[in-house]
């Protein structure tokens, strides 16, 4: 197996990883809209960071689909940017985990599988880590083709990406309202309070 | 408002980025993270902690 093959794998890897990603943003709108639950501005950040670590393989995925082929200074940078990102979250994710580590604290929000939302993002995030450690094992010298089988998909998931930064956008609105930050504890919609 | 802006620009630095600016895309994440490393600092009061 050369590394260039491996790259290729690790080209459908990634689509995989985007679309983890995106689903864990859906996820927690789940969990806000179904569930009632307003996230705190750390949840936000949280959520922040996830799409910064995805602006680096959505510029992977989207070099490909432009140019056909991935050069090896372009893989590269889109790893380290993930890695960055990553690193913020985690850094974010870590402090929030932290603030409810005393004994006898409910957290905040409902768990899921046994874990606070932000106990996940802290996993999300380690995973992240792990996985550009790994790309980057593969880099060559040589560009990757892109595989066009993958371009459909390609697109699919980098507008689901999109489509879940707008939402966030406007449902952090409806919380903030006019107000410039989020309160610590939300508890509504600022904006429906202040028509 | 704050972050609901930081979205909007997240969502811009993220499907601007032009193969042919290397220097442009790492100029807008560059600035992102800034962001979103600021309103972290803000919400979590650490600018007091290191005497800002």
């Amino acid at each position: 197996m050369t590394a260039s093959s491996i790259q290729q794998a690790i080209l459908v890897g990634l689509h995989g990883m985007v679309l983890v990603v995106t689903g864990v943003l859906w996820g927690g709108f789940y969990v806000q809209l179904a569930q009632g639950e307003f996230p705190c501005p750390l949840c936000i950040l949280e959520r922040m960071a996830m799409i910064l670590a995805m602006v680096g393989p959505v510029g992977l995925i989207r070099a490909g689909l432009r140019e056909g082929q991935i050069e090896p200074e372009v893989w590269s940078r889109s790893w380290g940017m993930l890695i960055v990102g990553a690193l913020i979250g985690l850094v974010i994710s870590a402090r929030h985990v932290l603030l409810h580590i005393a004994p006898g604290d409910p957290g905040y929000g409902a768990p899921f599988l046994g874990l606070h939302l932000y106990t996940w993002a802290l996993l999300v995030f380690l995973a992240l880590l792990f996985v550009a450690g790994v790309s980057l094992l593969f880099v060559s010298r040589e560009s990757v083709v892109f595989p066009s089988r993958l371009r459909l998909f390609s697109r699919a998931v980098v507008v689901l990406l999109a489509a879940v930064i707008v939402a966030n956008a406007v449902a952090v609105f409806f919380e903030a309202g006019f107000s410039l930050f989020l309160p610590d504890t939300p508890t509504s919609y600022r904006l429906f309070e202040s028509m | 408002m704050v972050a609901a802006l930081i979205f909007l620009w997240l969502a811009w630095t993220t499907f601007s980025q032009s193969e042919g600016q290397p220097v442009r895309s790492l100029v807008f994440f560059g600035l992102s993270c800034a962001l979103v490393i600021g309103l972290f600092f803000h919400h979590s009061s650490l600018h007091l902690a290191i005497g800002l």
